[in-house]
């Protein structure tokens, strides 16, 4: 079940950060030509910067499904299995803690950003909303890390 | 207990946690957090790493690293590697250990291209691997000149090694792209070199190839057209100042995608594959940033990197004997710690050292790639040794490492050319940009 809902919410994510990513590309180059005529998209690096922090944000789960972040397995690779999966219990809740703190804090920061309603300086888009996107982001990580802290566990304490 | 000690005991910490195989990012995040938390106070602690991680994912100057990555995967995807392999094949297939040398010189053309090492070495090991077998190289050379022809792919430009070094120290990007050419070709060459000393001393390990008229050879050239042309729009307009690095990332991935539907090379698979790989190492490398942002932050309020910088200075040592004790530290550290790791763990330590050295910032970038670059073939965490052997598994990672060895020696030498001529890296942003007037 948990399983399911992971590769769900991560597919997700990854559709939304490809979709972002596309239009990203789009827009910066057609930018380049665009200036260079004089007739430059207005606000073209506001978008571009919300933009980007929505690709690699809504990459966050899907990077940790495949666990891709960059780790050094010199040491776990040459322990027992029980022994790594254990480790890897601990490491995953040490992430899963950090991962719940940033979405809990940046939701906290959201609020007081929406609360001086500051805005983008040329669109006025509210700056609040890209800073919550980060924060689901985060909290879709949580689910990935929780859901391979279970398998852990499980591999932990299978006889 | 004194600001310095927390810090130091926040780096074994670090350390201690990265051996549990935590994810370097997350372990950088969580020992700064918690450092943080203690030297200020727990309130202070929590909103750094919020606002770090917000600020960090809202950097415009980041958002460069997609857009090169994803230039770099559409090139993959669309069989340019490939093509220049052939090209370079043509021309030096008859010598000894020609397929060797092809295998660098794709490499670096490719990694004109495409920023990432590994990248760069999975890809050669795919198209250079096979044929060097097929010619009975020996396994040793061959896979060790795709393993460290994968490293020029982060000194050539676009880099994302030099992006990431460009952010951090506020330095003009597109003069660290030009800054890389010249020692990425003294690279390359020094790398010639070793391969045509290997074939000397063991000729068995590197027969000679097939030879070509010179007809057939510039008629392959017309196949890697389009690399060059989009090297130079994307690097010329960078400097000439019709892009911002950013729209040069946008404009080359455009121009690269083009390039590979005009070809007929891109299926929905592979444009499937392109964008899910850009993903996954853009967010991994930007989760990087930001951990080594927050950890930055703690090292800063503990005062360690300017007590280290006046510490040194007050040694009086030569300044090339601190560039080495410097380049030992990368050479250790990147046999431990991922390349790209490393250089945001370390540069917020060394550049006020290097800048009280007179080392400009743009030099120092070059080296730190080139140590970098030494780093993903050492063992026993060299990155790109891992990707060439998850590639070809009948080949032993003792035998990729040994294999390697004339590269490294060969980088050594380009380091101390490097030290001892500041000029190969700086020489060429100074000429390009002064004659723009851009000083």
């Amino acid at each position: 079940m948990l399983d399911r809902v992971t590769a769900q919410v991560s597919n997700l994510f990854k559709i939304a950060a490809g979709v972002a990513l596309i239009i990203m590309m789009l827009l910066t180059c057609l930018d380049a030509f665009l200036r260079d005529i004089n007739k430059p998209i207005t606000g073209v690096v506001e978008i571009v910067t919300y933009l980007g922090a929505l690709v690699l944000a809504f990459s966050l789960p899907m990077t940790q499904v495949r666990r891709g972040q960059v780790g050094v397995e010199l040491l776990t690779r040459k322990l027992p299995p029980k022994v790594a999966a254990v480790i890897e219990v601990i490491t995953d809740a040490a992430s899963l803690v950090l991962c719940a703190v940033i979405a809990w804090q940046g939701w906290i920061y959201a609020e007081r950003l929406s609360l001086v309603h500051e805005k983008s300086m040329n669109l006025g888009i509210p700056t609040d909303l890209v800073v919550r996107a980060i924060c689901f982001s985060f909290a879709a990580l949580c689910l990935v890390l929780l859901n391979q802290m279970v398998s852990a566990i499980a591999r932990a304490v299978k006889k | 207990m004194s600001p310095q000690i927390v810090g130091v005991v926040g780096i074994f910490l670090m350390l201690g946690v990265f051996l549990t195989g935590m994810p370097v990012a997350y372990a950088m995040a969580l020992v700064g957090w918690i450092g943080f938390s203690w030297m200020a106070s727990p309130d202070a602690g929590l909103q750094v790493l919020a606002m770090d991680m917000a600020n960090t994912f809202q950097n415009y100057g980041l958002v460069v690293i997609p857009l090169f990555t994803l230039m770099g995967q559409f090139a993959l995807q669309g069989g340019v590697s490939r093509r220049l392999y052939k090209v370079a094949h043509r021309f030096t297939g008859a010598v000894p250990g020609g397929l060797a040398m092809a295998t660098i010189m794709a490499c670096t053309g490719f990694g004109a291209v495409c920023g990432s090492s590994s990248a760069t070495a999975a890809t050669m090991a795919t198209v250079g691997l096979p044929e060097m077998k097929r010619y009975d190289y020996s396994p040793a050379l061959a896979a060790g000149a795709v393993a460290s022809g994968g490293g020029l792919g982060m000194l050539m430009p676009p880099s994302v090694v030099l992006i990431v070094y460009g952010v951090l120290t506020e330095e003009s990007i597109g003069r660290l792209f030009v800054a890389g050419v010249m020692p990425a070709l003294l690279i390359t060459a020094l790398f010639i070199g070793a391969i045509w000393l290997v074939c000397k001393l063991r000729p068995r390990a590197c027969p000679a190839g097939e030879s070509f008229t010179w007809s057939e050879k510039f008629a392959a050239l017309r196949d890697v057209g389009e690399v060059i042309i989009v090297f130079v729009i994307v690097l010329g307009g960078l400097v000439r100042g019709w892009f911002t690095a950013t729209e040069a990332g946008g404009v080359g991935a455009v121009l690269m995608f083009i390039v590979a539907l005009a070809r007929g090379q891109i299926t929905w698979e592979r444009f499937n594959k392109a964008i899910t790989d850009t993903l996954w190492t853009s967010c991994m490398t930007m989760m990087l940033v930001a951990g080594a942002v927050v950890f930055g932050h703690f090292l800063a309020i503990t005062r360690i990197p300017f007590m280290l910088a006046d510490a040194v200075a007050s040694l009086q040592w030569p300044a090339w004997a601190v560039v080495i004790v410097i380049g030992m530290v990368y050479l250790v550290g990147g046999c431990i710690i991922d390349a790209l790791a490393l250089v945001m763990l370390t540069v917020p330590i060394f550049l006020p050292i290097i800048d009280d050295l007179g080392f400009g910032k743009i030099w120092f970038g070059i080296v730190i790639v080139l140590l970098t670059q030494m780093g993903v073939i050492t063992p026993p965490v060299g990155l790109n040794v891992y990707v060439v052997s998850g590639i070809d598994r009948s080949i032993k990672l003792e035998t990729i490492f040994k294999g390697a060895l004339p590269f490294l020696v060969a980088l050594v030498v380009g380091l101390l050319i490097m030290i001892a001529f500041p000029g190969i890296a700086t020489w060429l942003p100074d000429v390009i940009y002064s004659s723009l007037g851009k000083g």
